[in-house]
C-alpha cells in the first residue's frame, strides 16, 4: 500500500478493479497542512484515461512491476524511442503515454520504464534532472515585491519559476516530482 | 428542487472550520428553503456558540440548519447530497449508508488563491470506500474557478455605509507580532480597535453575526485564515490577510498568489508595493517596519478603498462557490 501523496509518474495502482498507470501527478498543498494529489491515470487494459483528485493520505494498492533504466534515443513524429543499454532492446512509446515525462526529456536522458507482464506500461524520471535555461528575464527586471521567483524556460520547453539570480545558459537542477527549481547545477 | 443535504465537518483548530461550514450550510439553506440541511460534526458546541439561537438538534420540518454530533448512535439516514468539508470523510459506517442512499458526495477543500486550484473545479474525487458520484471543489478567487462563497443571510445586504466606519481597525490574527513593530502613530489608530491586539484573542469570543458586523464596520480589517478572509473579500473594505502558517513555509505561495491576484486592482504601483510590504510582513516573509507603508496608504485611504471596491465588483461578476455547487446538485 502507498499513500496518494507518494504517487509519481510511472507508478501503477489498482483502482475499482482495474490497473492504472500514473501519467501525471501533481502534489497540491492545500489549507492547513493537508495535501491533495491531482493525477491523470490510464487504464492499462482499455487505454481510457481519468483525471481525478485524491486526498494525500488516501491509501492505494500499488502493483509490483519490473523496472529498467532506458535511454531516450530519438523522436519520430509522435513516437519516442528508448533503448536498454544493457540488452540493447528498443521500445517505441507514444507521446500521450509519456505524460509529464516529456517536460524533462532531453536527448540521451534516462527514463525508468516499468514492465507489466513484459509489456511497457509506465515511464518515470529520476528524482532530479539537470536542464539548461533557454529563456528568462534578467534578474534586475524581476518583480521582487511579491514573489522572489521569475519565469524561465528550459531546453525541453518546460516553464517554471526560478530565483532572480538565474540567467540564460545556466544549468539548473529540477525536482521531477514537483516540477520545481532546486538549485543551480 | 427539494433535495436534502448533509454536511460533514471535523473541527481541526480555531473557529474557521465551523464558521465556514456554517456559511456553506446557510447559503445552501437560503437557496433550498424547503430542504433539510444537516451538519454532522465532532464539535457541535462550537457551532451552537458561533450562532446561538439559529440552530437546533433536528426536528421534522426544521426551518433551521440541524446540527448533529458525529457518532450520535449512528441513526444515520443519509441525504441525497453529501458534502465533506476540508477533505473530511466520515468513517465506513457512514460511507456504507451514503453508498446506499445518496446520489453524490462533494468534497469542498480549503480556500487557496493559487492558480492550480482552477483545474480542480468539479473534478472527480477518489475515495476507496465511496461508490457513488464524487466531485471536488477548491474555493478560489480566479475566473472560471470553483469561486468563493458569498454569504446569504446578512452580509450581502449589509449597509456598509451606515455601519462604516465605526471602528478604525479590526484585528483578528494568528500572530500579532508584525503589528507590534508599528509606531505610536499606529497605536493611536488602534485605540478604537475592536480587539485589543496586545491581549490573546483566545480570551475574546464573538458570535458570527457580531464578527460580521464588526468586520463590515471597520476602516481596516487585519484578518486571518479562511472564514474571515472570505467575508473580507466581499466587504469592499481594505484588509490585510495573514495566511494559516504551513510546514516548510508553504503558505508563502498562497500569500504571493493573492498578491498577484490583487495587483491589477491597484492603479498606483507605489500603493501596491506598500500593500505587498505590509501583507508580506504580516506573514513573516519580510521583517519590515511597516509604519511608513501603512501611513502612506492611510493618507490615500480613498484610493485604497477603491481597490477593494473594484475587487468586490469583480467577484459580483463571477460565479460563486454555492452557484457552482448548486449546478451539480440540480443536475442530479
Amino acid at each position: 500500500m502507498i499513500f496518494a501523496g507518494e504517487l509519481k509518474v510511472g507508478y501503477v495502482i489498482k483502482y475499482n478493479g482495474g490497473l492504472y498507470t500514473i501519467q501525471k501527478a501533481k502534489y497540491n498543498w492545500s489549507g492547513r497542512n493537508e495535501a491533495t494529489m491531482t493525477v491523470k491515470m490510464k487504464n492499462i487494459e482499455n487505454a481510457s484515461t481519468i483525471d481525478i483528485v485524491m486526498k494525500g493520505s488516501e491509501k492505494l494498492e500499488d502493483v509490483q512491476l519490473d523496472h529498467r533504466d532506458m535511454k531516450f534515443i530519438y523522436a519520430s513524429g509522435d513516437s519516442y524511442a528508448f533503448m536498454d543499454e544493457e540488452s540493447y532492446e528498443q521500445i517505441e512509446v507514444f507521446a500521450d503515454d509519456l505524460g509529464d515525462v516529456l517536460n524533462f526529456l532531453k536527448e540521451d536522458g534516462k527514463v525508468i520504464v516499468s514492465f507489466y507482464e513484459n509489456r511497457p506500461v509506465a515511464y518515470a524520471l529520476p528524482k532530479t534532472v539537470t536542464l539548461e535555461v533557454t529563456y528568462t528575464e534578467p534578474g534586475e527586471k524581476g518583480d521582487s515585491s511579491g514573489n522572489p521567483l521569475k519565469p524561465a524556460k528550459v531546453e525541453t520547453g518546460y516553464e517554471l519559476g526560478v530565483p532572480l539570480f538565474v540567467n540564460i545558459g545556466d544549468k539548473i537542477i529540477i525536482d521531477t516530482k514537483t516540477g520545481e527549481y532546486l538549485s543551480r547545477a | 428542487m427539494n433535495k436534502n443535504i448533509d454536511i460533514f465537518c471535523s473541527v481541526i483548530d480555531n473557529f474557521g472550520d465551523a464558521g465556514y461550514t456554517l456559511r456553506v450550510a446557510a447559503s445552501l439553506k437560503n437557496q433550498y428553503k424547503d430542504s433539510l440541511i444537516n451538519i454532522y460534526t465532532d464539535c457541535t458546541e462550537l457551532f451552537f456558540k458561533l450562532m446561538p439561537g439559529r440552530y437546533k438538534i433536528s426536528e421534522n420540518g426544521a426551518p433551521h440548519i440541524n446540527i448533529f454530533p458525529i457518532d450520535s448512535g449512528m441513526d444515520y439516514r443519509a441525504s441525497e447530497v453529501v458534502l465533506g468539508m476540508f477533505q473530511f470523510f466520515p468513517d465506513e459506517r457512514y460511507i456504507e449508508v451514503i453508498n446506499k442512499k445518496s446520489k453524490i458526495f462533494i468534497g469542498v477543500d480549503y480556500f487557496t488563491p493559487e492558480l492550480w486550484a482552477k483545474d480542480l473545479k468539479a473534478m472527480p474525487l477518489m475515495h476507496q470506500g465511496l461508490k457513488i458520484k464524487t466531485l471536488f471543489f477548491v474555493p478560489n478567487v480566479h475566473a472560471e474557478s470553483s469561486g468563493i462563497l458569498r454569504f446569504s443571510w446578512k452580509s450581502p445586504g449589509l449597509p456598509t455605509d451606515v455601519l462604516y466606519p465605526r471602528y478604525i481597525s479590526n484585528a483578528y490574527l494568528y500572530d500579532y507580532g508584525p503589528i507590534e513593530k508599528l509606531s505610536d502613530h499606529f497605536y493611536s489608530l488602534l485605540q478604537e480597535a475592536v480587539f485589543d491586539w496586545r491581549s490573546s484573542t483566545q480570551n475574546r469570543f464573538f458570535t458570527q453575526d457580531e464578527f460580521d458586523e464588526i468586520l463590515y464596520s471597520s476602516k481596516y480589517n487585519w484578518i486571518r485564515g479562511e472564514d474571515s478572509f472570505s467575508l473580507a473579500l466581499w466587504s469592499g473594505i481594505p484588509f490585510f490577510w495573514q495566511a494559516y502558517k504551513q510546514k516548510e513555509m508553504r503558505h508563502f505561495k498562497k500569500v504571493w498568489a493573492f498578491n498577484e491576484f490583487i495587483k491589477p486592482f491597484f492603479e498606483d504601483s507605489q500603493m501596491y508595493k506598500r500593500y505587498v510590504s505590509v501583507v508580506n510582513t504580516l506573514n513573516g516573509i519580510y521583517q519590515n517596519d511597516i509604519t511608513e507603508d501603512f501611513l502612506y496608504m492611510d493618507k490615500k485611504y480613498g484610493q485604497l478603498k477603491g481597490v477593494f471596491e473594484k475587487m468586490k465588483e469583480y467577484f459580483l461578476k463571477q460565479k460563486t462557490l454555492q452557484q457552482n455547487l448548486m449546478e451539480n446538485i440540480e443536475y442530479l
